[in-house]
C-alpha cells in the first residue's frame, strides 16, 4: 500500500480564467434580484461607514468653533443615524450575500450529486471514492468562501474607496491629491512584497503536504520501519523535508515582517504630508481646521482596501482551481439512457437472449472477458451460471443490466436490444441480488423499499415472501430497527434474506441472483434455500449459483470457463459427461473430496 | 497555561523575551502618535503662522521618528517571535515523529493512523497558530488597551470615562455572541458530516442504486440533507450578521459620544481641540483589540487542548528492552525453538502448546486454515509481537535476551500485505541497506524475479511507485517486498503467504532462485498453495492454534489428513485450469 500524496498536492491555485469565471457566475443567475439587493446594501454600508469623519468636520467648522449647540445636536443625531444605517446595511448585506452564497452552494452540490447518479459504472471503477468526495465537499467549500466573502469584499473595497475619495474631494481637492501621493508607492510595495509572501506561503503549503504524506506513510508502514531498523535513517530523511519547510515558514514571516511595518510607515508618511500641507492650508485659511481633522481620520482608512487587494486575488485563484475540478466532474458524460424516456412498454414475461456477445472491461486489454457468448432463457425459466472465479459469470449479469455495453454481438430482453431500452425502464424490470449485500444506513423497511414509493405493507409482504419476516420481528423495533452502514449488526444470512426481500418488493419480471458464498448457520440456510426457490418461481431468473440445490433445480446450467460457455445442460447430463462440471462438482460438493 | 508547553518553549525563551520587548517598545511609541496629532492641532495659531509651521515641522519629524521606531519594533517582533514559533513547531513535530518510531507495534493497533495524523496536523497547527499570532496578539492587546486607556484618562478623565464605559460594556456582548457562533458552528459541522456520509455511502452502494433505479430517490433524499445544511448555515449567518458589524458599531458609538460630550466641552472651553482630536484617534486605535479578544481567547483554549492531545502520545512509554547480550558484531546462526509456547490476545487463545525446533539451515513449511494462527506464530520470531519469556529461543537463548536490532537485522520477514513507500523501486529494495551497490540491488531483484518488470519501466530502478509514479500489480508489490528482505541477507527468512498474488510460473522461478540462497539460512514458508511448500524439509499443519500434523511432504500425504486433502484439491484445480 502506498500513500496518496496526490490529494493534498493537487493544484490549490490557478490563474484567472474568464471562461471558468463566466461559468461560475451563471450559478448566480437565479438569484439576480438578491445580487441586486446585496449591491444596494453594499453601497449604503460603504457610504454610511465613511460619513463619520465628514460629519465631524462639519461639527467642528460650522458648529463647535462658532459655539452653535443646537447645530451640534443635529450633527450628533445625524452621526448616530449613520451608525444605525451602517449597522443595518451591514446586517442586510451580510445576510443577503451569505445566504445567496449558500444557495448557490446548495444548487451546486445538488447538481453534482444528481450528476453522479447518472454517471456510468465505468467511471466509478476508475475513480477512487475519496477523490469524488473531495470534489463534492472540500472543493465546493473552497468555492463557498469565494461566493460568500470573496466577491463581496471586492465590491466592498471598491465602494469604500469611492466613498472615501468622494467625501475627501467634497471637502478639499488639493488635500485629496496630496493623500493620493503615496498610493502608487503603497500599491507597488503591496504588490511586490505580498506577491513574494504568497509565493513563500504556497511553497510552505506544498512542503507541509509532503511532510504530512511522509509522516502518514511512515505511521501506516511502522512495521516495515521497525523491521528494517530504519528509525535513525528515517528521522534523518524526515528532517530533509522538515528543514526546508521551516525555512519556507521563516521566509514567509520575513516578507511579512518587512511588508507590514513598511506599509505602516508609508501610510504614516502619507499622514505627515497631510499634516504639513494641511497646516499650511489652515494657516492661509484656504482650508478649515475641521477639514484637516477629517483628513487625518480618512487617510488611515484610505490605505486598508489597497493593501487587501492581494488577499482577494489569492481567494480568486483558489476558487479557479476548485471550480475547474468541479466542472471537470460535471463534464464527464452521463451514461446514455437509450430508448425514449417515459415510454412504457407492455409487460411481457422477460425472456432473455445473448447473441454472440464479446466483451472486455479495458478496451486496450488483449484478452476478452466474454468470448462469443450465446444463450437463451425463455420466460419463467431459470438459468444457473457455474464456473470458477474469473470465468465471466458476473460480467454476464453486468451486461444484462447494461452497466456496460457489449463490444460485439447483442443482448435482447423481451426481443428488444438492451441498448434500445430506456435504461431505467430496463432496470426496473430486473431485480438484482448481489453477493456482497450492500445495506444503507437507515432502518429495515428503508433497506427493502430503498426509499421509493413502495408502501410499508408491501414491504412487509415482501419480507414475508423472502422468509425475512421471522428475524425482522425478533429485532427491537421490527421493520423500524436501525441499520448501520454495511449492516454490521446483522449476520451474513440475515443480510441475504433482507436483500431477497428487497428484490421481491420490486416485483420484477427478471431476477438476477449472485449467490453469496459466505457460510451461514443451518437454520438460516434452510430459510435461504426456500426463499430462493420461491423467488425463482414464475419469473425469468439468472443465478450465479453456489448451492447445489439451486443448481439442481435450474432449467438450464451454463458452465463458464475462461470467458466461454464450455458445457450446457441439466445436472444429471453434465455429471455424466465427466467434463469441467464434473470436476467442479467433485471439488465442491463430492463428500469424498470435500475440504472446508 | 504554560504547563504543557514548557518543555518546548525553554530553548527559545530569549527570542520570546526579545520579541515581547519589541512589542512593548513599538506599542509605547505608537501610543504617543495621537497625542502628537492633538499637539499639532493645538499649536495652530493663525496669528503667528511662522512659529506654528516651525512647531508643526518639529512634530511631524517626531511622528516620523516614532513611526520608524514602531516599524523597527514590529519587524523585530515578527522576526524573533517568528523564529521561536517556527522552531517550536519544528521541535514538536520532530519529537513526535522520533517518539512514534520508538513505540511498539501494539500501540498502532490501538491508535489508528488517522488519529495519530490528526494530532500531527490539526493539533500541531492549532499550537503553531497560537505561537505565531496568539502570543503576539495577547501582548499587543494588553499593551494597547493599557497604554490607550491610561493616556485617554490622562487627557481628560471625565470624557474618557464617558466614551469608554459603554464601549467596555458593549464588548461583553461580543463575548456572548462568540459563544453563540461556536454552538451554531458545531451544528453545521454535524450536518456537514451527515452530508459527507450520505455521499460516501451512496457512492459505495452505487451498483445497488443503479440496479434498482434509485438515482432520483437518492437525489431527493440528499437534497433534504443539503437543505438542512443550508438552513443551519443560514442560522449562523443571522448570528454572524448581527455580530460582525458589532465591533464597528461599538467603536462608532464611542466616536459619537466623543463628538457630543467632547463638542460640548469644546464649546464650554474645558478641553482643547487637540485633546478632542487625540481622543478621536485613540478611539479608532481601540477597535482592533476589542475585535480580537474573543479570537485570541478561543485560539488559546484550542492550543491548550491540542498540546495536551499531542502530549498524550508523547507520554506513551516505549517498552523497556533488557537484553542480556550486546549486538557487538554478532550474528545469529538461525536455530529456532518453540518451547511449549502459548499465546493469547486477551481472552482469545491463538497458539496452544507449540513445541517445535527449526534447525539452523533448514526450511519449514506451514499451512492451515484461515485463522489457525500461522501468521501469529511467525510474527513472534522478528518480535513484531512479544512472546512470553523463555518460550521462544533463538540459538538456544530466550529471544528477549537478544538486543532487538540484532533480531531485526537477522530476520527477514515478508508479510502477506506488501507495504511499499512512495519512492523509487531502488529505494524500496534497498530500504534496509541504503548504501548497497547498484549490482547488488540488481542481483536481488533478479532473484525475486522483478528485474524483467523493472526493465519495462522507462526509468528502470529509478521509477517512482505510488500515486506519483507507476502503480504496481499485487504480484509486483509482493516481489518487491521479497527483494527488499533478500537485500538484508537475513539468517532467517520468513515468507508469510508472501507469494499469494504471484502466478505459479513466476513462483516456480522464484523458488528455484531461492534454493541456493537458502542453503545456509533458516527459512519458514507459510502458504496456501502446495506448490509454494515444495522447498520445505519439514511441514507442519496448524489447526486452531495447535500443530495437528507434522512431517515431510511424503509422510503427510501418506497420513491422509488436511495436507493430503489440500494436495488433492489443488491437483484438481490444476487439471481444470489446463482444460
Amino acid at each position: 500500500m502506498t500513500v496518496a500524496l496526490n490529494q493534498e498536492e493537487e493544484l490549490q491555485y490557478r490563474a484567472f480564467e474568464p471562461r471558468l469565471m463566466w461559468r461560475l457566475l451563471t450559478y448566480m443567475k437565479p438569484y439576480f434580484w438578491r445580487v441586486g439587493g446585496a449591491l444596494v446594501f453594499i453601497i449604503a454600508a460603504a457610504a454610511a461607514s465613511q460619513a463619520g469623519p465628514r460629519l465631524t468636520q462639519v461639527a467642528i467648522d460650522d458648529h463647535i468653533l462658532v459655539g452653535d449647540l443646537d447645530g451640534l445636536t443635529w450633527i450628533v443625531v445625524l452621526f448616530f443615524a449613520t451608525i444605525g444605517l451602517h449597522y443595518a446595511a451591514q446586517y442586510g448585506q451580510t445576510v443577503v450575500t451569505e445566504v445567496t452564497g449558500q444557495l448557490v452552494m446548495r444548487d451546486l452540490r445538488r447538481q453534482i450529486f444528481a450528476h453522479l447518479q447518472r454517471l456510468p459504472l465505468r467511471y466509478f471503477d476508475r475513480t477512487p471514492i475519496g477523490r469524488i468526495m473531495t470534489r463534492t465537499t472540500n472543493d465546493v467549500e473552497a468555492l463557498s468562501e469565494f461566493f460568500t466573502e470573496g466577491i463581496v469584499s471586492v465590491f466592498m473595497d471598491i465602494f469604500t474607496l469611492i466613498a472615501i475619495v468622494g467625501f475627501m474631494l467634497h471637502m478639499d481637492v488639493k488635500l485629496t491629491l496630496i493623500s493620493c501621493l503615496v498610493v502608487p508607492v503603497l500599491f507597488v510595495t503591496t504588490f511586490y512584497l505580498q506577491g513574494l509572501a504568497m509565493h513563500a506561503y504556497r511553497e510552505l503549503r506544498m512542503r507541509l503536504a509532503r511532510l504530512n504524506a511522509f509522516l502518514q506513510e511512515n505511521i501506516s508502514g511502522m512495521e516495515v520501519v521497525q523491521l528494517f531498523n530504519r528509525q535513525a535513517e528515517n528521522a534523518h530523511d524526515f528532517d530533509q523535508e522538515h528543514v526546508p519547510y521551516r525555512k519556507a515558514e521563516v521566509r514567509e514571516i520575513h516578507y511579512y515582517a518587512i511588508f507590514f511595518p513598511l506599509t505602516e510607515f508609508i501610510s504614516t508618511v502619507g499622514m505627515a504630508l497631510i499634516i504639513w500641507y494641511g497646516t499650511v492650508s489652515v494657516l492661509d485659511t484656504s482650508v478649515e481646521l475641521g477639514v484637516l481633522v477629517a483628513f487625518l481620520q480618512y487617510i488611515r482608512r484610505f490605505f486598508r482596501p489597497i493593501m487587501d487587494i492581494n488577499d482577494r486575488y489569492a481567494l480568486l485563484q483558489s476558487a479557479m482551481a476548485a471550480s475547474e475540478r468541479i466542472f471537470e466532474l460535471l463534464d464527464v458524460p452521463p451514461e446514455s439512457e437509450g430508448g425514449r424516456k417515459g415510454e412504457t412498454l407492455p409487460i411481457q414475461n422477460g425472456d432473455i437472449e445473448f447473441r454472440n456477445v464479446w466483451f472486455k472491461y479495458d478496451p486496450d486489454a488483449e484478452e476478452f472477458v466474454l468470448k462469443d457468448i450465446s444463450f437463451r432463457v425463455e420466460s419463467d425459466q431459470s438459468l444457473a451460471l457455474v464456473g470458477a472465479t474469473g470465468s465471466g459469470k458476473t460480467t454476464i449479469v453486468n451486461l444484462l443490466c447494461r452497466f456496460y455495453d457489449v463490444h460485439q454481438g447483442e443482448i435482447l430482453v423481451d426481443g428488444r436490444d438492451v441498448r434500445d431500452w430506456n435504461v431505467n425502464e430496463l432496470r426496473q424490470r430486473i431485480s438484482i441480488v448481489q453477493q456482497d449485500v450492500f445495506l444503507f444506513s437507515g432502518d429495515i423497511s428503508g433497506n427493502i423499499t430503498l426509499g421509493s414509493e413502495v408502501d410499508p405493507i408491501q414491504a412487509e409482504t415482501a419480507a414475508g415472501y423472502a422468509n425475512a419476516l421471522r428475524f425482522i420481528e425478533r429485532l427491537p423495533g421490527g421493520m423500524n430497527h436501525p441499520v448501520a452502514e454495511g449492516g454490521s449488526t446483522l449476520s451474513a444470512g440475515e443480510r441475504q434474506l433482507l436483500s431477497f426481500a428487497r428484490a421481491a418488493a420490486f416485483q420484477p419480471e427478471i431476477l438476477v441472483l449472485d449467490e453469496a458464498t459466505s457460510s451461514i448457520d443451518t437454520e438460516t440456510e434452510q430459510l435461504v434455500q426456500e426463499a430462493i426457490s420461491r423467488l425463482m418461481k414464475e419469473r425469468t431468473s439468472i443465478v450465479i449459483a453456489h448451492r447445489l440445490s439451486t443448481i439442481r433445480n435450474a432449467d438450464q446450467i451454463l458452465v463458464m470457463h475462461k470467458g466461454e460457455i464450455r458445457e450446457r445442460g441439466r445436472h444429471d447430463d453434465l455429471i455424466g459427461r465427466n467434463g469441467i462440471y464434473a470436476k467442479l462438482y467433485q471439488m465442491h460438493y463430492d463428500p469424498d473430496h470435500k475440504t472446508a | 497555561m504554560y504547563g504543557p508547553f514548557r518543555h518546548y518553549i525553554q530553548p527559545y525563551k530569549k527570542h520570546i523575551v526579545v520579541g515581547l520587548a519589541a512589542i512593548a517598545i513599538g506599542q509605547a511609541a505608537a501610543a504617543r502618535v495621537p497625542l502628537l496629532l492633538g499637539d499639532v492641532v493645538n499649536s495652530i495659531d493663525l496669528a503667528s503662522p511662522d512659529q506654528t509651521l516651525d512647531l508643526v515641522y518639529l512634530m511631524v519629524t517626531q511622528i516620523l521618528g516614532l513611526a520608524l521606531v514602531v516599524a523597527a519594533g514590529s519587524y523585530a517582533m515578527r522576526r524573533f517571535l517568528g523564529h521561536a514559533s517556527t522552531h517550536i513547531e519544528y521541535d514538536i513535530r520532530t519529537a513526535y515523529f522520533t517518539h512514534l518510531m520508538k513505540l511498539p507495534l501494539a500501540y498502532y493497533q490501538q491508535h489508528k493512523t488517522g488519529d495519530l495524523m490528526a494530532r500531527a496536523t490539526n493539533d500541531l497547527s492549532s499550537v503553531r497558530i497560537f505561537f505565531m499570532y496568539g502570543v503576539r496578539g495577547l501582548a499587543e492587546i494588553t499593551l494597547t488597551l493599557g497604554f490607550t486607556i491610561t493616556l485617554m484618562c490622562l487627557i481628560n478623565l471625565r470624557l474618557a470615562l464617558i466614551v469608554l464605559v459603554p464601549l467596555l460594556i458593549l464588548s461583553l456582548f461580543v463575548f456572548r455572541m462568540a459563544g453563540l457562533v461556536h454552538a451554531q458552528f458545531g451544528a453545521i459541522q454535524r450536518y456537514f458530516g451527515l452530508m459527507s456520509n450520505f455521499i460516501q455511502e451512496n457512492l459505495s452502494g452505487i451498483r445497488v442504486v443503479k440496479a434498482y433505479v434509485q438515482g432520483e430517490a437518492q437525489t431527493a433524499a440528499f437534497d433534504k440533507l443539503n437543505t438542512s445544511y443550508l438552513d443551519k448555515n443560514n442560522l449562523l449567518i443571522q448570528t454572524h450578521a448581527k455580530y460582525r458589524p458589532f465591533t464597528h458599531l461599538v467603536a462608532s458609538i464611542g466616536l459619537g459620544l466623543n463628538l457630543w460630550f467632547g463638542g460640548h466641552a469644546l464649546i464650554a472651553g474645558s478641553i482643547s481641540m487637540g485633546d478632542f482630536v487625540a481622543m478621536n484617534a485613540y478611539l479608532t486605535v481601540l477597535i482592533r483589540p476589542i475585535a480580537y479578544i474573543g479570537w485570541i481567547v478561543d485560539r488559546m483554549q484550542r492550543a491548550l487542548v491540542a498540546m495536551r492531545r499531542i502530549n498524550e502520545v508523547m507520554h506513551a512509554e516505549p517498552p523497556v528492552e533488557k537484553p542480556r547480550f550486546s549486538a557487538g558484531g554478532r550474528s545469529l546462526a538461525g536455530n529456532i525453538l518453540f518451547r511449549n509456547l502459548e499465546f493469547s490476545y486477551g481472552e482469545h487463545r491463538i497458539l496452544r502448546s507449540i513445541e517445535l525446533e527449526i534447525p539452523a539451515g533448514s526450511t519449514l513449511g506451514i499451512c492451515g486454515r484461515v485463522g489457525s494462527g500461522k501468521t501469529t506464530m511467525v510474527r513472534l520470531i522478528p518480535r513484531l509481537i512479544r512472546s512470553n519469556p523463555n518460550e521462544l529461543l533463538l540459538d538456544g537463548v530466550p529471544i528477549e535476551d537478544w538486543p532487538l536490532d540484532l533480531i531485526r537485522s537477522s530476520v527477514g520477514y515478508v508479510s502477506q500485505n506488501p507495504f511499499l513507500f512512495s519512492n523509487s523501486i531502488r529505494a524500496n529494495l534497498a530500504y534496509g541497506r541504503s548504501e548497497a551497490p547498484e549490482d547488488w540491488v540488481a542481483e536481488m531483484a533478479t532473484m525475486a524475479e522483478l528485474s524483467k518488470d523493472v526493465t519495462k519501466f522507462t526509468d528502470g530502478f529509478a521509477t517512482l511507485i505510488g500515486e506519483r509514479g507507476v502503480t504496481l500489480s499485487g504480484g509486483q508489490k509482493q516481489r518487491t517486498t521479497l527483494g527488499r528482505a533478500l537485500m538484508m541477507e537475513p539468517k532467517i527468512l520468513i515468507l508469510d503467504d508472501a507469494l499469494s498474488a504471484v502466478d505459479t510460473r513466476t513462483e516456480n522461478a522464484i523458488l528455484n532462485n531461492l534454493s541456493g540462497f537458502l542453503k545456509e539460512r533458516t527459512a519458514i514458508v507459510v502458504a496456501h498453495r502446495v506448490s509454494t511448500l515444495r522447498l520445505a524439509d519439514h511441514i507442519i499443519v496448524l489447526d486452531d492454534g495447535a500443530i495437528s500434523e507434522r512431517g515431510t511432504h511424503r509422510e503427510l500425504i501418506a497420513a491422509g489428513g488436511f495436507y493430503a486433502e489440500l494436495v488433492n484439491r489443488q491437483e484438481l484445480t490444476a487439471k481444470l485450469e489446463a482444460m
